[in-house]
């Protein structure tokens, strides 16, 4: 009963971060394209601004099939152009048929296999019917692993780009963000975000990983021996990646979000202050400063939103394609698994579905990555004053 | 990490025999339910034991290191809104002086201005260039409304004229 309250609390958790970051970007895409058109000296201001803060450092750190998915677009075009989500969707869309057909034919060995060891079983006598179960194993282990070493090679590359593109989207985020007045509160998000992202990566290829590989171990043992012996090790292993890695994340939101509440409150003081010392020395200098004031922090927030909302597609666009391999596997070998059960032995089946969860860790391992990244790019771009 | 690891994971198995020894051993009783509630606890030690043993100190070392990274980033940007706060400014004052010379009826009028940084981190102007085509009555009601509006002087004022074909 506890643990569907705490699955259904993860659920509802994860939603509410999607839903959040939908509200946001349509507030970030409209806020810089009604501030881009006010002048052009605002536009003049966020074009030197964007030189001076390395937004084409930002642009050329994408990885190549993550800049074809986003079609060459731009950090200056990114705010303006609210279809860059939509494009991004129906490029990746577009893969998905290729992706299937190559992902088909490992589901379908697992079906034959299946069949054939049924077949086979029905037909050998006494315990012989155990050696057609065991070659249907042997067959579905051998193509298996070798999925799963492909793909949690994909998930580690994943990794490397996500951090890659980190070390250069970050330091330009908060550069962004502390011209805007998030002085505090910036550098307070770009540490955290780099420790933990730090700290993450070293666990995933020190724990995460390796846990992953033993769980695939421990579930080819227990197709081949038979019984619950190695039940109990198997789901252990799946309990601590799941748990690690759920901990993570919410560890992190929840000091993003409380370092980001102390932050922001002594920013925006900060800001209210320096705006009345302006207003207030000679008149015709006083407001003609605070004016230029006021189109240099515009600038700045506009500049912040176009890079915050270039960072998320990047890394949606770098987290799509191995996600949508990842994804379909999942699918694939769930349905093999189900499939098999209605011809071949229950640890067939359950051997499926056993690699069908590995590609789910291997998945839930770049998503965490990918979430930790959404949520400090957005907790950035909603500071406001 | 790997260390961490092994440690944790001989810990939580050591945890895992003493107690599946300890309830193997204790009768079916009032106090069974109290050992389970005890080999529950040392369970979650057990398994919470990396948490304490985390380097703290460590964390907020890197934390404070990364935050005085970060102050770097700024400095490029901070140079070129110094620049840009000079330029929108300067160009502001020109443009109130443009604003003036219209609203007293000067004809035709282009201003520029200089400005410097005070100390206490406004752009004061220094000097505006004005070239105005009228008669000396306009420029000196103009000069009036600049030293009214920026503060300068009319010895830091520099008067130029239209030519007669420009």
């Amino acid at each position: 009963m506890r643990e569907r309250y705490i699955a259904a609390a993860r659920r509802v958790l994860v939603t509410a971060l999607v839903l959040a970051a939908f509200l946001v970007l349509p507030q970030a895409f409209s806020q810089t394209a009604r501030a881009s058109g006010e002048s052009g000296a605002l536009d003049r201001v966020i074009e030197e601004q964007s030189g001076a803060v390395g937004a084409g450092d930002v642009e050329n750190a994408v990885g190549d099939e993550a800049r074809e998915l986003l079609g060459g677009l731009k950090v200056g075009d990114a705010a303006k152009n609210s279809g860059a989500f939509g494009r991004l969707l129906s490029e990746a869309a577009a893969r998905i048929r290729g992706i299937v057909t190559a992902s088909v034919r490992n589901a379908a060995v697992i079906v034959l296999a299946a069949i054939f060891s049924g077949l086979f079983a029905s037909c050998l006598p006494g315990n012989h019917s155990n050696y057609a179960i065991l070659a249907a194993i042997l067959v579905i282990s051998a193509v298996s692993l070798a999925s799963v070493n492909t793909f949690i090679g994909m998930g580690s590359r994943v990794l490397d780009d996500l951090q890659t593109f980190s070390r250069v989207l970050l330091p330009c985020l908060t550069a962004a963000a502390a011209a805007s007045g998030a002085v505090t509160s910036a550098s307070v998000k770009y540490a955290a975000t780099t420790l933990f992202l730090d700290i993450m990566q070293t666990a995933m290829r020190a724990l995460i990983m390796p846990l992953i590989y033993a769980y695939c171990a421990v579930s080819v043992g227990e197709a081949a021996i038979g019984g619950t012996s190695l039940a109990g090790v198997s789901s252990l292993l799946k309990w601590l990646v799941k748990t690690v890695l759920s901990a993570f994340v919410i560890v992190f939101i929840i000091y993003m979000s409380v370092a980001g509440v102390v932050a922001s409150s002594s920013d925006a003081a900060a800001l209210r202050a320096a705006k009345v010392t302006i207003a207030t020395v000679l008149p015709v200098v006083g407001s003609i400063a605070a004016d230029a004031a006021d189109t240099i922090l515009s600038g700045a927030s506009v500049l912040r939103g176009a890079i915050g909302v270039f960072g998320v597609l990047a890394v949606a666009a770098t987290c799509a394609v191995p996600f949508l391999k990842l994804g379909i596997n999942y699918l694939l070998f769930k349905l093999a698994g189900g499939l098999s059960g209605t011809v071949a032995d229950a640890r067939i089946t359950k051997l499926a579905g056993a690699f069908a969860d590995a590609f789910g860790m291997t998945l839930a391992m770049s998503g965490v990555c990918a979430i930790m990244l959404f949520v400090s790019i957005i907790s950035v771009i909603r500071f406001t004053v | 990490m790997s260390d961490i690891l092994r440690s944790w994971i001989l810990g939580i198995a050591g945890a895992s025999l003493i107690t599946a020894i300890t309830l193997a051993v204790t009768p079916e009783s009032r106090a069974k339910k109290a050992v389970s509630l005890a080999c529950g606890f040392v369970m979650i030690i057990a398994l919470l034991r990396p948490i304490g043993s985390f380097d703290y100190a460590g964390f907020k070392l890197s934390f404070s290191r990364l935050r005085e990274q970060s102050d770097g980033f700024s400095a490029p940007l901070e140079e070129t809104n110094a620049e840009l706060m000079k330029s929108i400014i300067q160009d502001g004052y020109a443009a109130y002086i443009s604003d003036k010379g219209k609203a007293l009826g000067v004809t035709r009028i282009e201003a520029a201005v200089e400005a410097e940084l005070h100390s206490d981190g406004f752009w004061y102007p220094v000097r505006a260039y004005v070239t105005v085509s009228g008669d000396k009555t306009l420029r000196e009601r103009l000069a009036f409304e600049i030293e009214s509006g920026l503060g300068l002087a009319p010895e830091e004022l520099v008067w130029g004229e239209f030519n007669e074909q420009g």
